[in-house]
């Protein structure tokens, strides 16, 4: 009996011992069956929430690839619906040779109620790998806030996220409506972070223990407090502490020290909560979230469109081809009469009436149409700080079918297209490869883009007493140019290549001097109110609007080029 | 020896040139997309479109090649009179041509469109004019003609748009009808599309012009 429950259980534990090893073997061979199917997948947004029509950051993984292949990674989003028209909007993400790992990227996000779709593809757009995501989800039609390592108040719905998933892009931020943060982040976060902040963003940072790992330069730079320091008395939480820059003011105080601090940074702001988010007081935040919404994001788009929309076309005048008419009726009138008699006259009467005819109906229309299919105009809003950041509006209008191409540059977004309301979103194809973006232009349509990125100094402005000495390095020459200080306009000629020294006058309020400018004024007026209305151009700023006009050969593709910069330097003797 | 007779362009094909000339002028007046400012005319639909204009000429056209089929039964020698009028169709459509020199530029269509146009209306016409002519040899009534002849084409142009509606694969047989064939060719057709276009009419055309011949040569020996 004995021998026999031995047996039995040599028998199970052999069984055992072979499911085990067949187990092992199976799990070993997992990581080569991967291999075989490589995958993707993707964050989109901040955990997953965006914002309708911002930039937003997203990463994409790739898994499961034996070795490095040549390839693309694309995201593809379709804009509108069947009834709507539909059109497909393609970033590429990455391009050459892909391998596993994760691929980090900002781009903006259109339509969220259609699917979002990753492909890996081969350069012969073969799919290696593909994942449909669903930005409904996390999908918000209004600016919402992002908390990172903080407790936000209830009433704020503040969407937790990962400190790795905030971008080093400040455009990424474009669809936050504030920032909470109590978390460490790598200092090229924070330097995005305050890039937004200056460009209209909302920040709010808890001081309390984990100040002393968040603590940055950086975040030295943009806090309400000088020389941060935190005190721990063991009577109560630990608190930051220091000496308060002259543009912040105390919101709200605690046992006699500063429990909230608020400061005014660019047109955004920076509120400094002393200590950490979960030794406040939901009633504390009271005086703050008055101060959270966010600010008017500057839309040179519109600008752009607006300038371009005041553009005359060239186009043939309805008098002359009625005239092309009558001279055809009449050649034709003529060879009727004459054929009676003289038919032979008549054929080479009307021959060489038509033949030429022709040749100057040619010649009319060449010179007065046509061969100029495209207007562009641009804007740029360049404010320079240590923070500073760029804008840049576009708008395009044409007269026929065609692509436009828009470099891609390092430390510039990709353009985010302005969707008309009630537009035909079948002309809206566009694609996106690192290098360049190509828009498909419908006849006879407008579209319009922004782009945010980083400043590059091309003009430098050194500003003295009565004086006013422009450097330009840029190719082109500026044929109006402004300067705006705390109100007051001041008249340059003109702003060529080279350096040129300028006498800047006693100058005039703006109003006057736009009444006074003309023609040009109605090019300071609308771009005066909107730097007023977004509030980004401060005391003592000094504002440079050039604007630059071109208008194309015939045989040349553009007909009408125009672009006005503007460039805002704290102070006086910056570069711009 | 009989007198050269130059009369081979008739006073009637000038009333019919003064026809072209002026309804095409007027459709080109009233699509003519003019200056201005670009605020006034994003959006618009009043370009200078080449559907409008090619469709009238084609029109035009059709019933030109209709009437010079019939003039080819009533001529004494009907098997001459086919080139000759074949030749008119080409000289009317060379009427057209300070028109087309104006829309190379003044459109987004460029030459190569213009010329397919042209084209494919001039191929069209032709197809017509022996299509004329075999309606014509049928000898009917004058009334009975006519009805026969608006049928005819109202056949060639309408049934064929109901394949606009049809799955993606029958679609493409949509482009039967000349409406459909000049709408896309003016707004720069897939060249499976113009091929369809053009070999649907080439073929009638063809299998016309084996018809027209075989019968003339027969009602001639008669």
């Amino acid at each position: 009996m004995t021998t026999q429950r031995r047996g039995q259980g040599r028998r199970a534990f052999a069984w055992v011992g072979g499911l085990c090893l067949l187990a092992s073997v199976m799990l070993a061979l997992v990581p080569c069956v991967g291999h075989g199917a490589p995958t993707v997948s993707a964050v989109l947004g901040f955990n997953q929430h965006l914002h309708e029509g911002s930039f937003a950051p997203m990463r994409a993984d790739v898994r499961g690839l034996p070795s490095p292949i040549r390839g693309r990674l694309i995201l593809v989003q379709t804009l509108g619906s069947g009834w709507r028209g539909e059109s497909t909007v393609t970033h590429e993400l990455a391009s050459g040779p892909i391998e596993n790992g994760t691929y980090a990227a900002t781009v903006p996000f259109y339509d969220a109620t259609n699917p979002v779709v990753l492909r890996l593809i081969t350069p012969d757009s073969q799919v290696i790998a593909e994942t449909r995501l669903d930005p409904r989800i996390g999908r918000h039609t209004h600016r919402f806030a992002v908390s990172v390592g903080a407790e936000a108040p209830p009433v704020v719905d503040a969407v937790p996220a990962e400190p790795v998933s905030l971008s080093t892009d400040w455009w990424s931020y474009e669809g936050l409506s504030s920032l909470w943060v109590e978390s460490p982040l790598p200092r090229a976060a924070w330097n995005a972070i305050g890039r937004w902040v200056y460009a209209g963003g909302r920040l709010v940072v808890f001081g309390g223990d984990n100040y002393l790992r968040m603590d940055t330069p950086v975040l030295r730079e943009i806090l309400p407090l000088e020389t941060p320091r935190l005190i721990s008395n063991g009577t109560g939480p630990a608190h930051l502490a220091g000496h308060l820059r002259s543009d912040s003011t105390v919101l709200r105080e605690q046992n006699g020290t500063p429990l909230v601090i608020h400061r005014t940074l660019g047109a955004g702001t920076v509120t400094l909560v002393t200590v950490s988010s979960r030794d406040m007081d939901e009633n504390a935040y009271g005086p703050l979230l008055g101060l959270l919404q966010s600010a008017t994001p500057i839309a040179l788009s519109r600008l752009a469109g607006d300038s371009l929309s005041a553009t005359s076309v060239t186009g043939p005048r309805h008098a002359t081809v009625g005239l092309l008419v009558v001279a055809l009726l009449a050649c034709v009138s003529l060879g009727y009469a004459l054929h009676r008699r003289q038919p032979r006259l008549a054929m080479v009467i009307v021959s060489l009436g038509i033949g030429f005819l022709a040749v100057l109906s040619g010649f009319y229309s060449f010179r007065t149409n046509q061969n100029r299919p495209l207007y562009t105009c641009s804007y740029t809003f360049s404010l320079e700080d240590s923070f500073g950041s760029v804008r840049f509006g576009h708008a395009w209008y044409s007269l026929q079918s065609m692509h436009v191409a828009l470099e891609n540059r390092q430390a510039i977004s990709e353009p985010k297209l302005h969707v008309q309301p009630g537009a035909d979103l079948d002309s809206y194809v566009t694609e996106t490869s690192l290098h360049e973006t190509r828009l498909a232009l419908a006849s006879l349509q407008m579209r319009t883009a922004d782009r945010y990125g980083i400043p590059a100094s091309t003009i430098t402005l050194s500003v003295g007493e009565g004086w006013v000495e422009v450097d330009s390095t840029e190719s082109e020459t500026y044929d109006d140019a402004w300067l705006l200080q705390d109100g007051r306009v001041y008249s340059l000629p003109s702003i060529a290549p080279g350096v040129h020294r300028h006498v800047l006058g006693t100058g005039q309020p703006v109003d006057r001097a736009v009444e006074s400018m003309g023609a040009a004024s109605a090019e300071l007026a609308p771009l005066y109110g909107l730097l007023e209305e977004t509030g980004i151009v401060f005391e003592g700023t000094w504002l440079l609007i050039a604007s630059h006009r071109v208008v194309s050969q015939p045989s040349e593709e553009v007909a009408h080029s125009r672009s006005v910069i503007l460039r805002a330097i704290p102070g006086g003797d910056h570069a711009a | 020896m009989q007198p050269r007779r130059h009369a081979r362009v008739t006073r009637d094909l000038y009333s019919f040139a003064f026809s072209l000339v002026l309804f095409c002028g007027m459709v080109l007046l009233l699509t003519l997309r003019g200056g201005g400012a670009i605020g006034d005319q994003a959006g618009s639909s009043g370009t200078t479109s080449l559907a409008p204009f090619y469709l009238v000429n084609l029109l035009l056209m059709v019933f030109l090649g209709l009437n010079r089929g019939a003039a080819i039964v009533r001529s004494a020698h009907p098997r001459k009179a086919l080139p000759r009028n074949a030749l008119m169709l080409l000289l009317a459509q060379l009427l057209l041509l300070p028109y087309m020199t104006f829309l190379i530029h003044g459109t987004d269509g460029g030459v190569g469109r213009i010329l397919l146009l042209s084209f494919y209306v001039l191929l069209t016409s032709t197809t017509w004019l022996l299509l004329g002519t075999l309606l014509a040899l049928r000898r009917t009534s004058s009334s009975q003609s006519l009805l026969l002849n608006a049928a005819a084409v109202a056949a060639h142009l309408i049934p064929a748009l109901g394949f606009h509606f049809a799955p993606p694969g029958l679609r493409l047989l949509s482009l039967v009808s000349p409406i459909a064939a000049i709408s896309e060719l003016s707004s720069g057709a897939a060249i499976h599309e113009s091929l369809v276009a053009f070999l649907f009419v080439a073929l009638v055309a063809a299998v016309s012009a084996f018809h027209v011949v075989r019968r003339l040569r027969r009602s001639e020996d008669v």
